[in-house]
């Protein structure tokens, strides 16, 4: 069986309950299955990423374990870290930004796409 | 083609298990096949025997129990997210101890990785988000 390249779209904030655990979750079980997993915030959803790990629910604990299941291919919207004042030093993990064009050819590419 | 379908919003906080249905409706009537149904995040919800809806308001629930019993449609629920939210299967409430269980037939709670199968098994996989 052909590995299908699936793409986690993340556009929720942190805090919202259990949502980015769960997402989390299911991203890792992709890559456990090894599927060409990669995952792109936006929007709000780039909070998720924030390096904060002083915080005791800091957000992005789960996120830094993505090198560890060979998710290397991880991306953030440009306009969304402009918008909300953020550089990717601020970012736990150093991921690659992406022009609202670039993510269109992002998302033409893959076989699966999975918002949260 | 082949659809695997995710929902995962609740009947009482969104509309996508009801829009859900509708593309489900819409798929078979095209002549389409639906691999699964997968109930992740809040979505599983709707496999909560539990759960009493007014009467003569709409039954999300039940509709979809109604869909996959008339067209022979899998309707699997994520277990972790199921035990999260108080929905446990026989199994589950004997593992954890629990007074009862409360999953509605013909949900079936499975393993996260049936959502990583469909979405490699079907045609298209569609999300109906919260």
């Amino acid at each position: 069986m052909n590995a299908r390249r699936i793409l986690f779209v993340i556009a929720h904030p942190p805090r919202r309950g259990a949502l980015a655990q769960e997402t989390l979750d299911e991203l890792l079980v992709g890559a456990a299955f090894e599927q060409k997993v990669s995952v792109l915030f936006v929007g709000d959803g780039v909070f998720q990423l924030l390096d904060n790990p002083a915080a005791p629910d800091d957000g992005s604990r789960g996120y830094r374990a993505l090198p560890t299941y060979e998710v290397d291919d991880v991306y953030v919207e440009k306009r969304a870290m402009a918008q909300r004042g953020l550089s990717t030093d601020a970012l736990a993990l150093r991921p690659r930004v992406l022009s609202g064009r670039a993510i269109r050819s992002l998302i033409a590419a893959q076989d699966v796409v999975v918002p949260d | 083609m082949n659809f695997a379908i995710a929902i995962h919003g609740d009947a009482a906080t969104s509309e996508s298990p009801r829009l859900a249905l509708r593309f489900a409706r819409a798929a078979l009537a095209k002549g389409h096949r639906i691999h699964r149904v997968f109930f992740y995040h809040a979505a599983v919800n709707l496999a909560n025997a539990l759960v009493v809806q007014p009467q003569g308001e709409a039954d999300p629930a039940a509709d979809w129990v109604h869909f996959a019993t008339e067209n022979d449609v899998e309707l699997a629920v994520c277990v972790a997210a199921a035990l999260r939210r108080g929905i446990l299967s026989v199994d589950d409430a004997d593992r954890y101890e629990r007074a009862c269980s409360n999953v509605r037939a013909p949900f079936q709670i499975v393993g996260l990785g049936q959502m990583i199968e469909a979405a490699i098994e079907a045609d298209r996989f569609v999300t109906f988000c919260a």
